[in-house]
């Protein structure tokens, strides 16, 4: 497990490029809130200022070792930039940051002047684009209107359509909604579901002690009777959406982080620069008294560390100590963490409740006794399927069992993205291919449908939430084309280009640097591939080793007795907790293919069982980026069954990874056709490997995962290995003391608590 | 997605079935339990979005 990054870091920088709005919404905590700085700030953030605030990120994330930041862009109004000075903003942030981070870029709009170009200029950069709608027609333009009084409703609808065509689909991230108790709930839910959006928030209308908000006479929690009949619906609709606010009452009801700086009790790790360079506090604090946010810090002048030192920064990331006597004594304190920060200001200080306090209580109340339902699937398993499973020794028929169940999914949700195709668009063709296929091949259809890159990708469509590289549902032309080759039989398919790569599934990558972003004409032939873009033409053998002018072939780590596949090029092998390193030259595949069989060997000589079980369920090994800490580290995705993601290592410690993370694969693999946790229990479990409390889901992993590490470093010991004997009983205490943990927090259901019976069981005869 | 209320008294969908109809046969009533499973999973994996600031989603 790599170390999280240090408490004191900031990770979140929201950048002000542009003070001034091209609408004045009444309910806009810049403008019309406490706060009137905006008065004195230039209208744009000038070159000078963005190139410190981007130093000083970039700084921070290098002194912290920071895996990831982000940064967002805000007013005001960011697209009044116009796109000369954004695409320079954007270039320059890139620029100083990507070599350093992994930099997450983000923008929120009022959409009213979202064109093709910006979308263009928007998706080169990465951008997400967050849009403000609160609702229908009536609900939005109550308060989103321009000066001259004339609503924006209709703009936006235009953005969002822009948003959603296939090109700009991945950049879409969501709509923000300003709950109006005055608004019907379902008819603004039903209104902002239609925009189709990946994700939606629901904010509550700034308000303080000192200038609470509007209620209805009589309307005590109005706003928490308001969001309940939202998450009603969407609980009966089955979560067709993410919404931030159940999500992080749902997360944090099974003690999980809250993700939002608006509930719970996760530190709040963001802090703003504004259009002078100015550092602020969190925008928020705009409405609660004028300089509120002020630090009296510019970028020139100081680093994020002395922003983060702050004592009302680090205030808002001390948790419960940072909160009121009546929030510290709260029930939901967990979950509600005292509402958003500029909510809880009164008679000059924050040592209050939030002004919503009652309807954060009612709601909380309400969401815990009502959690979402889950969809029960018939897997035909046997009665000691679970047993099976927990065996340490090992269960090659078991993991056939969850491969079978996996295909089966894949296959439901290639259905699913095939379905919400638009009627003869990009990815009907292939689909029409693919189907034909499953009759006529079925072996093959499943031999690509168990890639585990696949269900990522089909994961990532019907989430709407792909970026970068990642695939649209035209990408269904290219799992055609390598069912296709898989069973021999000709087809002709356009199949999309990104970034100059056609990647077609276990298959390989065909390289058309002239094609940027476009599609290219493939079609199959007796063991080969034509691909036509333009002028250029190319004719690849795919079965022939070795990379070619225009071709990388998919690479195999095999043995006598394994092949899987050595993952270095599908664009949905990155969806790891660690970034996916880019195409290995020659020479580290070769390191890659000596270690991983030196590894088999071990693997098969310490733990076959296991290597039975790699045998049938293992598929791909993604080569990581080494992280600056240079350790090993390794990962597996939930939406990728029988991949396997690791740095580069020595084949001892490779063979620990392997049996290590596909324990965490067939894990994921059984919680999507069994519940073995209690969804409706509260908990945080603390256990040896973690310093912060887990949720149940966790801590199953991990007692699943150590369980079968401690079975390793167990025969190590045996064999008198120098140092096994700690690491055995490192592994073994951790996993021991965890399913005592759990057994007494009680949140597992009956198949949860059969398996952890089960691996106790399993580790009763080890040696002390 | 459809927001059709999911029905908890149906039976639960069978992958066998999923597994072996030709993938054109397969219905919505087959598919779309799986579906809102695996969707479920994944918005409760990625509940937590990229950004914590409250004003931008
Ligand atoms: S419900 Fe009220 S008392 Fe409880 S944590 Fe939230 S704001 Fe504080």
């Amino acid at each position: 497990m790599p170390p999280g990054p240090a408490r004191a870091a900031l990770t979140e920088f929201v950048l002000k490029v542009h003070a001034r709005c091209d609408l004045a919404c009444d309910h806009c905590y810049v403008y019309e809130h406490a706060d009137q700085s905006w008065r004195r700030r230039p209208v744009r953030m000038t070159p000078e200022v963005l190139r410190a605030a981007a130093g000083r990120i970039a700084g921070h994330a290098a002194a912290h070792g920071l895996p990831d930041v982000t940064v967002i862009l805000h007013g005001g109004e960011p697209l009044l930039l116009g796109a000369e000075r954004l695409g320079e903003v954007l270039a320059g942030l890139r620029r100083v940051i990507d070599p350093v981070t992994r930099l997450r870029l983000g923008m929120q709009t009022n959409g009213v002047l979202l064109s093709e170009r910006l979308c263009d200029l928007l998706a080169d950069h990465d951008v997400a684009v967050g849009v403000s709608l609160d609702g229908d027609r009536a609900a939005n333009d109550r308060h989103r209107r321009f000066r001259s009084g004339a609503g924006s409703y209709d703009q936006v609808l235009r953005a969002l359509a822009l948003l959603r065509r296939p090109e700009y689909r991945r950049i879409y991230s969501g709509l923000l909604c300003t709950v109006d108790v005055r608004n019907d709930p379902i008819a603004v839910y039903e209104s902002l579901l239609a925009q189709n959006p990946p994700r939606i928030d629901f904010l509550l209308p700034h308000a303080t002690w000192d200038d609470p908000p509007w209620r209805p006479a009589g309307g005590g929690t109005a706003y928490a009777g308001w969001l309940r009949a939202v998450y009603d619906r969407w609980r009966a609709d089955g979560r067709p959406v993410s919404v931030r606010l159940f999500d992080s009452l749902l997360s944090t009801a099974g003690g999980g982080p809250s993700g939002t700086e608006w509930l719970g009790l996760d530190p709040v790790d963001l802090a703003v620069i504004e259009t002078d360079g100015e550092w602020e506090q969190a925008d928020s604090l705009k409405t609660a008294y004028d300089g509120a946010p002020a630090t009296g810090m510019t970028v020139f002048s100081h680093a994020a560390d002395d922003v983060a030192a702050n004592p009302l920064l680090a205030r808002r990331r001390s948790g419960r100590a940072g909160l009121s006597d009546e929030c510290r004594r709260c029930p939901v304190v967990d979950q509600c963490g005292g509402g958003l920060f500029a909510h809880r200001y009164g008679a000059g200080h924050f040592d209050h409740p939030s002004v919503y306090c009652a309807d954060l209580k009612e709601l909380v109340v309400h969401v815990n006794e009502n959690p979402p339902a889950p969809v029960r699937l018939d897997a035909g398993l046997p009665d000691d399927f679970i047993d099976r499973l927990a065996a340490l020794t090992g269960d090659r028929v078991a993991i056939g069992r969850l491969v079978e169940a996996q295909i089966a999914i894949v296959r439901a949700l290639l259905a699913e993205v095939a379905d919400r195709l638009p009627a003869g668009g990009a990815g009907a063709d292939g689909w029409a291919a693919l189907t034909a296929l499953d009759r006529g091949a079925p072996e093959s259809v499943a031999r690509i449908a168990a890639h585990p890159y696949v269900r990522a990708w089909a994961v990532d469509c019907l989430a709407g939430t792909g970026t970068g590289a990642r695939l649209g549902p035209d990408h269904l032309n290219a799992l055609a084309v390598a069912a296709a080759l898989d069973a021999g039989t000709p087809v002709r398919l356009d199949v999309p280009v990104r970034s100059g790569r056609l990647h077609l599934p276990t298959v390989g990558t065909v390289l058309l640097p002239e094609v940027g972003d476009g599609a290219a004409r493939v079609e199959t032939g007796p063991g080969s591939l034509r691909v036509t873009a333009g002028d250029v033409t190319a004719v690849i053998r795919p079965g022939t080793p070795g990379d070619a002018p225009r071709w990388w072939p998919a690479r195999a780590l095999t043995t006598p007795d394994v092949s899987v596949l050595l993952e270095d090029a599908d664009p949905h092998r990155d969806c790891h907790r660690l970034p996916a390193g880019d195409r290995l030259d020659d020479a580290a595949a070769g390191r890659w293919a000596e270690t991983f069989a030196a590894a088999w060997q071990v693997i098969r000589d310490e733990v076959p069982g296991h290597a039975e079980e790699l045998r049938t369920g293992l598929r791909a090994v993604v080569p990581l980026r080494r992280s600056g800490a240079g350790v090993s580290e390794a990962s597996t995705a939930r939406q990728a069954f029988g991949g396997v993601a690791a740095t580069e290592t020595d084949a001892g410690s490779l063979a620990v990874l392997l049996v290590h993370e596909f324990q965490h694969s067939k894990m994921n693999a059984l919680l999507d056709i069994c519940d073995l946790v209690d969804g409706t229990r509260t908990i945080g479990i603390t256990v040896g490997w973690r310093p912060d409390p887990r949720p149940a889901e966790a801590v199953l992993h991990g007692i699943y995962a150590h369980a079968a590490v401690a079975g390793i470093w167990r025969i190590r010991a045996d064999r008198q290995v120098d140092g096994a004997q700690a690491v055995y009983r490192r592994y073994r205490d951790w996993t021991a003391e965890a399913i005592g943990a759990l057994q007494r927090a009680d949140a597992l259901t009956p198949a949860g608590s059969r398996l952890v019976r089960q691996v106790e069981r399993s580790m009763s005869g080890w040696p002390a | 997605m459809t927001t059709a209320p999911v029905r908890q008294d149906e039976p639960p969908v069978s992958l066998g079935r999923v597994r072996a109809e030709p993938l054109d046969r397969l219905s919505a009533a087959d598919i779309s339990p799986i579906v809102r499973r695996v969707m479920a999973a994944h918005l409760d994996q990625t509940r937590i979005p990229a950004a914590k600031f409250s004003s931008f989603i």
